[in-house]
């Protein structure tokens, strides 16, 4: 046997992990040797210096990050990562995009990332389909109504509905269509309509704007209008949902405009379509403003933040 | 069906406010922990945020054969062992120390005997951190979380005798490095 200290069998002594035969062989050790006692001696020591120290504890909103945080990536991740960490499990993909696309879903994220999917959906209709019906969709609380539904739980051969992409498809339209930007305003600036006005200053006309993903798409087709105002609907910890048709070039000088205001607007986080397919003939592709409206004092306390990961506080 | 069983049960439906519970139950357990894996309070921030965010979107591949706390262990290990990786490739005694001292200490209004207590506990956490990554984790699972062997060698997928090892060495290494605040305390 080495040096008694080398001897692992006084750790696990300690810890209560011996066989009776070795804790009988450890106490014949104890008894005859002073250094295997000192070591034991200077092991409880350690133990009691460990367990003394402070517990360490996080700040009260961390529980309030996480969420966000997680729902911030729940939508990033499955439309831009490639062939992922979330890949591989079997069923993965379908049942995210039910997680998504699931109509009580509160958090705000995923609400959104169901607007963009029922957006896609709605824009990806035949053009003269639109075009022949556009004053004069379905009833518009049943048609929303069936869209929110998960696609996956969806009879194929029901009247109305089309066919449902499989949950991978979801991701892909998710991805290739819609821009999504999840922004962060707050309650001033959404009461001093500073968000339409950046809209107005780069021709972007609001088509929906609603509390309900569900509300903004009824009232999607042909309803462009500049006098759609996001205040009325700016209620702390309710999200808005805007959704406008804007060029690459608008959309990108309106987030400049948006990011240059961090008072204002923060995490203005933008959820780009992967592979840029060609949108509609003017070069516009549907973009959805997710507004999260937030109290002065926690707009004041939280750092901004530009990307999807936020800093640390 | 535990409560966690039940909370994750909900969180899959749809209700994240169950997710947010599981966070509040455990996130200062998980970041006690990891500030001594990690060896500063900001990066076990990250690392623990970061373990509840891929724990909320991995979730549907959670197979319950194990506890959820263990789950989120193993997730927040691999992160905090990344992290590692790209932050720390080798750090002193004194380098920790300075990084917990960060914490503000009110000199002025605590007796000498507050002082020194501060003074012990910066010490014990920096010994702590200047630990090679192998034996501070077992060691951390051991002594803060009260893991048995098993255990241990089941979050860290390694033998138990190697779990044995590893704690009796660093043991033996913490021993040596805080011989100087342990005759004090005797």
């Amino acid at each position: 046997m080495n040096r008694p200290c080398e001897n692992e069998m006084l750790s696990a002594y300690l810890d209560g992990e011996l066989a009776p035969h070795e804790r009988q062989e450890v106490e014949r050790l104890l008894a005859a040797d002073a250094e295997a006692r000192q070591t034991l001696a200077d092991f409880r020591a350690l133990r009691a210096a460990l367990q003394s120290l402070p517990l360490e504890r996080l700040e009260p909103d961390f529980r309030d990050r996480v969420l966000r945080l997680a729902e911030h990536r729940m939508l990033a991740e499955p439309v831009v990562a490639g062939p992922g960490e979330l890949r591989p499990v079997a069923g993965g993909w379908k049942r995210l995009a039910g997680r998504l696309v699931r109509p009580r879903n509160l958090f705000w994220p995923a609400v959104a990332a169901a607007a963009a999917l029922m957006i896609v959906l709605w824009h990806g209709r035949p053009a003269e389909e639109v075009s022949q019906k556009p004053a004069a969709p379905p009833p518009p609380d049943r048609q929303v109504a069936e869209r929110q539904e998960p696609p996956a739980s969806r009879p194929e051969s029901e009247e109305g509905w089309r066919p449902s992409p499989d949950a991978g498809q979801v991701a892909e339209v998710v991805a290739d269509d819609v821009v999504v930007v999840l922004c962060e305003v707050t309650a001033e600036a959404a009461r001093s309509r500073t968000f339409e006005q950046v809209l107005a200053n780069h021709q972007l006309r609001p088509q929906a704007v609603s509390n309900d993903p569900g509300g903004a798409l009824a009232r999607l087709a042909g309803r462009a209008s500049d006098r759609i105002q996001v205040s009325p609907q700016a209620v702390a910890g309710k999200p808005i949902f805007v959704s406008v048709e804007a060029t690459p070039e608008q959309l990108e000088a309106a987030l400049a405009q948006l990011r240059a205001q961090p008072k204002a607007f923060r995490s203005v986080v933008v959820q780009t379509p992967k592979a840029a397919r060609p949108s509609s003939p003017g070069g516009k592709r549907v973009v959805v403003f997710v507004l999260h409206v937030v109290s002065e004092e926690s707009a004041l306390s939280s750092p901004p933040a530009a990307s999807p990961k936020p800093a640390a506080p | 069906m535990n409560d966690d069983a039940q909370l994750i049960a909900e969180t899959l439906a749809g209700r994240s406010t169950a997710f947010g519970q599981l966070v509040e139950k455990y996130q200062d357990r998980l970041y006690n922990t990891m500030v001594h894996i990690v060896g500063s309070r900001d990066d076990a921030r990250d690392v623990v945020q970061d373990a509840f965010v891929q724990a909320f979107l991995k979730l549907e591949t959670f197979q319950q054969n194990c506890a959820f706390y263990t789950w989120l262990y193993r997730i927040a290990f691999n992160a905090a062992a990344s992290l590692s990786r790209r932050r720390r490739p080798a750090v002193s005694v004194e380098e920790v120390r300075d990084s917990f001292g960060r914490e503000p200490v009110d000199k002025g209004a605590g007796p000498p005997e507050q002082m020194e207590e501060e003074e012990r506990r910066r010490h014990v956490q920096a010994a702590i951190a200047a630990l090679p990554e192998e034996f501070r984790t077992v060691l951390v699972l051991r002594e803060m979380e009260g893991y048995c062997y098993e255990e241990i060698a089941e979050i860290l997928e390694l033998p138990v005798g190697t779990v044995r090892s590893r704690l009796h060495r660093a043991r033996l290494q913490l021993r040596q490095s805080l011989k100087q605040v342990l005759a004090i305390e005797d």
